[in-house]
């Protein structure tokens, strides 16, 4: 079936061609998703907006006495209101999150690092501050959560000097993010959640409060759910010293109804700590991502 | 074409590819795939078609042909020129030679140079020739003969009987081979006795002929073969008129007494028997008596168990030996004391021998035959009587000096005129001195000449001393050459008293013997034919000057000896022969009974040094080296190239800033 020049904008075999995350999440938001944020609330906040026209009654507070100065005329001054809400990006940055298949159309990194990015530049547009913690088997980015334009180019700056190494350290990770969340946040956890899921429920908590919402998009590759399609491999894993050889075609049935059960099994415990849970394969387009992200924003309006 | 100097570096690269090519070609080959997690990652028997086929087929190929090129390196491999090879024999040439000499015939010599030439024969990689020498070469296969002609030539083989002589074998060495061997190599099994050995040599490792000694017979040590006694002597005389005394000599070489039975058989029959007590290392000796005429020839035989049989028995001759021949070249018959001269000399000769083992006998038709040239003719004495111009126009000078050189006795007296005789004699070159006068002739007075007083060491006066040396002095001269200027290489033994040469001897390497008279033997020149002493003078003036081995007057040879009579005799064996009308005795070699015996060493030493196989490094091969141009240099260098693009092929791929492909880590 033929795509839409707007659902190609958001396939990941195009997207992954484009070096600049910015870039990236400006054409993904403005371009292919026109509509589904919420508009700017303009209002008293500290980031300028636009000028407009001054209607008269308006509080005369608003005028820009500079502009009148200079043309003679009235012009009013809007701002970005702020939301006082912060939107946490928590991404994983394990050597797992590195791996990338002939099939995937990017890493996992990269496919979480694009959707990283649009979630910042979607928050960024509605006025949440915005926060960033990158980590494999230590932190490689924490970025305070805060709002603005430069703000937001340093977080995306952030999420591009992610490195896929190391082996994840998912409870120390979250440990330390719990400690520093601030209140109405909604916790984005972007991660292949591999032997996480018996660890998850307690790190996790904190989602039941009704402060905060967590998302969490687990990022796998095709090969992940079926295994690549050859007689006999000999895998090595990424995160350890482990080798195995092994016929793909032989164990793949088991290895997709383990593979299944592991992601229910994750689901379950999200659903326990009323998290918000979705897996996502790394060949996906971004759309479906960005639309869940969206609603649980708005849950927390 | 390409020849490899170290072949078996071949065979060693292939010993090391072929396992590790089976271990690839059997070998389980999964491709490395990093993943995230093995947690649902279960091991599973692969398939045979999942094995994993090489799929850089070029890279394999260059990875073999590197391996192919790094073992052609170490076989170190040069180019042969082969129209140059094609002119040499590329094959290694190995001749075994086997001494069978007597003295392989003690010592169990000859059972295990058979033995261990068989083992020899065994060994494989190069072509075998055969000889087997003894006083010479005596049969010989060449080299790629078939190996059961060899084997079977080998079991055939028989000892000679002829002295054994390494040196003839050496010298003729170079030629049992071939040309252009790749390697010649000579296997000598020998027990190296000292009389065959001792002075061989030639060096042979600068000819480039590979030697290997294998020492047969008792060991190598020096003194390991003892326990040999044999007759070294036996010869018969007679004892009085009826009997003949039989004599042997026996020695023993071992360290311990022996006590041995010495037999003599005659007639078929055994005559006696003796015991004898050898002392170690000593001899002794044994008579048998028989009677005269009763046997022609007897065996006296060894009883002995010892380790060389060959000397344990000898074959003598009893009947007296033929008579010894004189006779005369008279040129002058016409001259009045010429046939005075000849009676007395004749004779007096006649009577200075006896009736049986010492017998002298006219011979004038071998002397005339002398006189025409007839080498071959046997004569013991000549008498050249009145030596004068008939000399010259013979032109004799030449068969007599052969004559003399030939061993033979010559009395020549002077003519009258006596400066003919001198004349004839210096044209000839047989004396060299000059004449002065002849004393006495001058004046009818009844001056006479006497012999003035012997020397001591002269052997005349050994002969006549005492009374007997009266009638000598008495002798009185009435003429005689005056000589003078006598070379110092002739003899004079014999003077007047006023110091006058009254005997001029030249003497011969081969024991011959010319002796000049300056007178003639008859009463007109002297009284001495009428003198008792005239006998023994004149026989002891024409005595050989060299003495002979023994005094019989019949042949003793060894193997390999020859006599001449009208024809020529040539001994084979030991025993008694009769050839023509002569008794001729055939003994073993005295020298192959000796049981020492030269060490390996010593013979190494002499045929060059080395006493081990050695490479190719012969003389020969140098020849072909020249032809060989080493290819070491174009195998480095391509395999250096090689392994460059196999390096550059398989370097690791750069990972460009900012991939992500973390896969194929």
């Amino acid at each position: 079936m033929p795509t839409t020049e707007k659902e190609s904008l958001l396939d990941p075999v195009h997207l992954n061609r484009m070096n600049d995350l910015s870039l990236l999440a400006r054409v993904v938001v403005e371009g292919a998703m026109p509509g589904v944020h919420r508009s700017l609330k303009q209002g008293r906040g500290n980031e300028f907006f636009q000028y407009r026209s001054y209607e008269p009654g308006e509080d005369i507070k608003v005028v820009d006495w500079k502009v009148f100065a200079k043309r003679d005329e009235l012009v009013a001054k809007t701002f970005q209101e702020d939301t006082n809400f912060t939107v946490f990006i928590v991404l994983d940055a394990s050597a797992s999150m590195g791996y990338k298949s002939q099939r995937g159309a990017c890493s996992k990194l990269k496919y979480a690092s694009m959707l990283a990015a649009c979630f910042a530049y979607l928050a960024s547009r509605q006025g949440d501050q915005v926060g960033l913690f990158g980590y494999g088997d230590e932190t490689q980015q924490w970025i305070r959560p805060a709002t603005g334009s430069g703000h937001l180019q340093r977080v995306i700056a952030g999420i591009s000097s992610l490195n896929a190494q190391g082996t994840s350290q998912h409870e120390r990770a979250w440990d330390q993010l719990a400690s520093v969340l601030p209140g109405r946040s909604m916790v984005v956890f972007l991660s292949d959640f591999l032997e996480a899921e018996d660890t998850l429920v307690e790190r996790l908590r904190f989602s039941l409060s009704s402060h905060y919402e967590s998302l969490c998009l687990q990022v796998l590759d095709p090969d992940e759910l079926d295994l690549p399609k050859e007689e006999a491999l000999r895998f090595s894993e990424m995160e350890g010293v482990r080798e195995i050889s092994t016929s793909p075609s032989a164990i793949r049935s088991d290895y997709q109804k383990n593979m299944n059960s592991f992601i229910d099994r994750l689901k379950n415990n999200m659903s326990l700590i009323s998290a918000e849970f979705e897996s996502f394969q790394s060949d996906q387009d971004l759309g479906h991502a960005l639309r869940r992200f969206l609603r649980v924003r708005n849950r927390l309006k | 074409m390409i020849e490899f100097g170290q072949p078996a570096a071949l065979w060693a690269g292939l010993a090391i590819g072929l396992p590790i090519f089976a271990h690839m070609a059997y070998q389980t080959v999964t491709r490395k795939h990093a993943f995230p997690s093995l947690r649902f990652i279960q091991p599973a028997s692969i398939p045979r078609t999942g094995r994993k086929s090489p799929s850089d087929i070029l890279l394999l190929l260059l990875r073999i042909l590197l391996f192919l090129f790094i073992t052609l390196l170490l076989a170190d491999p040069y180019w042969q020129d082969p129209r140059a090879s094609s002119s040499f024999d590329q094959r290694n040439q190995t001749m075994i030679a086997i001494d069978v000499s007597p003295s392989m015939v003690g010592w169990n010599g000859l059972p295990e140079a058979k033995m261990r030439a068989q083992e020899r024969l065994g060994y494989a990689g190069s072509e075998f020739g055969l000889v087997s020498f003894g006083a010479d070469v005596l049969q010989k296969l060449k080299i790629g003969t078939d190996p059961k002609i060899i084997a079977e030539a080998i079991e055939g083989l028989e000892h000679d009987w002829r002295k054994g002589n390494a040196q003839v074998f050496l010298d003729r060495l170079p030629e049992l081979f071939s040309e252009g061997a790749l390697s010649r190599k000579i296997v000598i099994i020998s027990d190296f006795q000292n009389s065959d050995w001792q002075a061989a040599y030639r060096d042979l490792a600068s000819e480039g002929i590979d030697f290997e000694l294998l020492q047969v017979g008792a060991g190598e040590e020096i003194g390991g073969r003892s326990g040999n006694q044999g007759i070294v002597e036996a010869k018969a005389v007679p004892v009085g008129a009826d009997n003949i005394r039989v004599w042997v000599v026996v020695r023993n070489w071992d360290d311990a007494p022996q006590d041995l039975e010495l037999s003599l058989s005659a007639g078929g029959e055994i005559r006696e028997k003796q015991d004898l007590k050898l002392n170690p290392l000593g001899s002794a000796q044994a008579q048998f008596i028989l009677p005269a005429g009763d046997f022609s020839k007897a065996l006296v035989r060894l009883e002995s168990n010892d380790n060389y049989a060959l000397d344990n028995e000898r074959s003598v001759w009893l009947k007296a030996p033929p008579p010894r021949r004189f006779g005369f070249w008279i040129g002058n018959e016409n001259q009045e004391d010429t046939p005075q001269e000849r009676d007395f000399l004749e004779t007096a000769v006649l009577s200075a021998g006896d009736s049986g083992w010492n017998r002298w006998e006219v011979s004038q038709d071998i002397a005339d035959a002398k006189r025409m040239g007839d080498a071959s003719s046997d004569l013991e004495l000549l008498f050249a009587l009145g030596v004068g111009d008939w000399f010259d126009q013979e032109a004799l000078a030449s068969n007599l000096k052969s004559f003399l050189e030939g061993g033979g006795v010559c009395l020549m007296t002077p003519s009258v005129p006596f400066s003919a005789s001198i004349s004839s004699i210096n044209k000839s070159d047989l004396l060299d001195f000059s004449f002065s006068k002849i004393a006495g002739a001058a004046s009818r007075s009844s001056e006479v000449f006497r012999i003035a007083a012997l020397s001591q060491d002269s052997p005349l006066s050994q002969l006549f001393s005492g009374t007997s040396a009266r009638d000598l002095y008495l002798t009185s001269f009435q003429r005689f050459g005056v000589l003078k200027n006598i070379k110092d290489t002739l003899k004079v033994p014999l003077r007047d008293r006023e110091g006058h040469a009254l005997a001029v001897i030249r003497e011969y390497e081969s024991g011959g013997r010319l002796v000049f008279l300056p007178f003639r033997v008859s009463p007109s020149w002297t009284d001495l034919p009428l003198r008792n002493s005239f006998l023994p003078l004149l026989m002891e003036l024409v005595k050989k000057g060299r003495m002979e081995a023994t005094s019989r007057a019949w042949p003793i040879l060894e193997p390999g000896d020859a006599w001449t009579g009208v024809q020529v005799f040539r001994a084979e064996r030991p025993g008694t022969f009769r050839f023509e009308d002569q008794w001729i005795e055939v003994v073993p070699s005295l020298a192959e009974s000796s049981p020492e015996v030269s060490t390996s060493v010593e013979i190494g030493l002499a045929l060059g040094g080395k006493n081990e196989a050695r490479g190719q490094s012969t003389a020969t091969s140098e020849s072909s080296i020249e032809n060989q141009h080493s290819l070491w240099l174009w195998f480095a260098i391509a395999t250096s190239i090689l392994l460059f693009v196999e390096m550059i092929w398989c370097r690791p791929k750069l990972k460009m800033p900012g991939e992500e492909d973390k896969q194929n880590a």
